[in-house]
């Protein structure tokens, strides 16, 4: 159970942090809900507080990795 | 008015960065390293560690009821337990300890017995001071880059101010890059890899230090906090509520008061006290016990837990009898919302809270914190060699950068070699010597390489030759284990085991392949050059 926690936990964290990399309105909004949902995860996993520590130090992480590996999004207009 | 406080800002942060830059970096990678060092590596560094599962309860209380009778009585006061889990020692250590010392000591004094954890056969038994048995235990390359993390081993108190101070300059340079770099939610993202080494550099400065803001500076407050505590809070706390009393102020606050012996018989069941905390928190891994008035009608028995539910470590108290009594902190019963904070700096600095996925995303953003100064200085330098008026000559750069190298670098290689040497140590070398080793070979490859800095060689190939030992010391861990150990990667039943060797070998790896692509990118960014003058 823990193994599938963390995966979804973290797949949530890696769509949370794409959606936030687009830099609109909506995508923001939505990448807030997706994190929720990690956040979700890993409370049910570490409890209410290391899960929430838990969560915002992967979200660092992730999005360091996201941003080290895609780089700013371009937008084509 | 707004620019120029900006601007007192901007110089703030560079010249924090200039003066603890390097220092930062000492401090940061060994802490990232530190992370994983109990007990990760230091099962995969000790092979008493590499079979074990838990050790039997009635094992130990045989052991503590056996060994207590040849010591002489008033050594029964305070027994402590340190169980083989990879958080202290490798051995079990039972250590039968007189605070007032005995007619040879006049300090504290103890008789300790270590036992090998496979079979339980004493290896080691220990007469003396308490403070020398302590100091003198048995090191390994996990625990002295542990404890070179905590105060470069300088000693105490230096070396821990020293790095307590260095955790508030973190804290100001977050705080102040963080006002320096306005534009921040532009620079989310942004990320240049395919430019060259100076726009990368200056990407990965900005895009650590936005991202990793929140995690540097709860590093660095709580790094300054743990090297200032004891050294400079605590005498100023007993200054101010004790008449300057440091006991008084540590009798007051202790989670552990002294037992008043009752001179009554009454057996102290340690193993049911261990098998009721095993079922209380079954998540959570009992590391010490201490044993206060053993075998007597007041005896009183202290567990310290880490891990399961509890996002620190806990002190479970129960009394001789076996009865479960409390659940408090580490630093005793202190009800407040300010001990509940206080208690949460330690597992929010060592990340040792939820597990060793907690402890691998701590260790990654703990080099991030470490390669952060590195960049800053590197920033710092390439801008005083370009525009129309340079202030540092292209020699004095290369010299500059040759420093950085020797330095940061020297640390990094200096640190890789300790794991095949711990290798060496294991197979060739009497478990008692190994401490003579670690010390000497670290600082002597360390220094060596940072004299390298003096001659004047190119740097870019200085760094290259720096990467590939790095890596190599790091790809050659799991060979020489599978070579010299009966205990490797492939051979134990332990998936730590297994996990570490196979890292080492993927980490040097991408060291080696990180050094190619360094020298690549240098050789593009030279052709052109080249051809022009050819032209």
């Amino acid at each position: 159970m823990t193994v599938i926690y963390l995966i979804l936990g973290c797949g949530l964290l890696v769509v949370s942090s794409l959606l936030l990399r687009l830099m609109r309105p909506a995508s923001t909004w939505l990448s807030l809900v997706v994190f929720i949902g990690a956040l979700i995860c890993f409370i049910a996993e570490y409890g209410s507080i290391a899960g929430s520590f838990v969560s915002i130090a992967s979200a660092l992480l992730i999005n360091l990795m996201v941003a080290f590996v895609f780089g700013k999004s371009i937008s084509v207009r | 008015m707004r620019s120029i406080s900006l601007k007192k800002l901007f110089l703030l942060h560079s010249w924090v960065g200039i003066v603890t830059g390097i220092l930062l970096f000492i401090v940061c990678f060994t802490g990232a390293l530190a992370v994983l060092s109990r007990p990760e590596l230091k099962i995969w560094a000790n092979p008493e560690l590499h079979q074990l599962d838990t050790v039997p309860s009635e094992k130990v209380m045989t052991l503590i009821n056996h060994y207590h009778q040849q010591v002489p009585k008033e050594f029964g006061k305070n027994i402590h337990v340190y169980l083989p889990t990879g958080h202290n020692t490798h051995l079990l250590t039972i250590l039968f300890e007189s605070h007032d010392g005995d007619e040879n000591y006049d300090e504290e004094a103890a008789y300790a017995y270590q036992f090998d954890p496979r079979n339980f056969s004493l290896v080691n038994q220990y007469y003396g001071a308490a403070d020398y048995f302590y100091e003198h235990r048995k090191t390994d390359a996990p625990s002295f880059i542990g404890h070179f993390h905590a105060d470069l081993h300088l000693g105490r108190p230096i070396g821990l101010i020293l790095t307590g101070f260095l955790g508030l300059t973190l804290l100001v340079s977050v705080v102040t890059g963080l006002f320096i770099h306005r534009q921040i939610i532009k620079e989310l993202f942004t990320f240049r890899r395919k430019k060259g080494l100076d726009v990368i550099v200056n990407d990965a400065h900005k895009v650590m230090g936005i991202w990793g803001s929140v995690f540097h500076a709860i590093i660095g407050f709580t790094g300054a906090f743990l090297g200032l505590a004891t050294v400079i809070l605590l005498p100023a706390a007993a200054f101010v509520s004790f008449g300057g009393d440091q006991d008084k102020l540590v009798e007051k606050f202790t989670a552990m008061p002294e037992t008043i012996v009752s001179n009554n018989y009454q057996a102290t069941a340690i193993d049911t006290i261990l098998l009721d905390a095993q079922t209380r928190y079954p998540k959570a891994k009992v590391i010490d016990l201490t044993v206060m008035a053993h075998n007597d009608a007041n005896a009183q028995v202290y567990l310290r837990l880490i891990g399961g539910d509890a996002v620190a470590s806990q002190l479970l108290q129960y009394s001789g009898d076996g009865k479960f009594s409390k659940s408090m902190s580490s630093f005793g019963d202190i009800p407040g919302p300010a001990i509940k904070v206080l208690e949460l700096l330690f597992p929010l600095h060592f990340g040792n809270f939820a597990g060793v996925f907690v402890k691998l995303v701590w260790a990654l953003l703990g080099l991030t914190t470490a390669l952060l100064p590195l960049s800053g200085i590197m920033m710092w330098l390439t801008k005083r060699t370009r525009g129309s008026n340079p202030t540092l000559s292209e020699v004095a750069y290369q010299r500059w950068n040759r420093v950085i190298i020797g330095s940061c670098g020297g640390l990094v290689l200096a640190t890789a070699i300790l794991f095949p040497l711990q290798v060496l140590l294991n197979n060739f070398i009497p478990v008692q010597l190994h401490n003579g080793y670690f010390g000497p070979l670290f600082f002597l490859s360390w220094l060596v390489w940072c004299l390298f800095a003096v001659l004047p060689i190119n740097y870019y190939r200085y760094l290259q030759v720096t990467l590939l030992i790095t890596g190599g010391s790091c790809m050659s861990v799991l060979p020489l284990n599978m070579l010299l150990s009966s205990s490797h990667a492939f051979s134990s039943n332990n998936t730590l085991v297994t996990v570490v060797d196979i890292s080492f070998l993927f980490i040097g790896g991408l060291i080696i392949y990180v050094s190619q692509r360094i020298m690549a990118k240098r050789q593009v960014l030279i052709k052109p050059t080249t051809q022009e003058v050819t032209i």
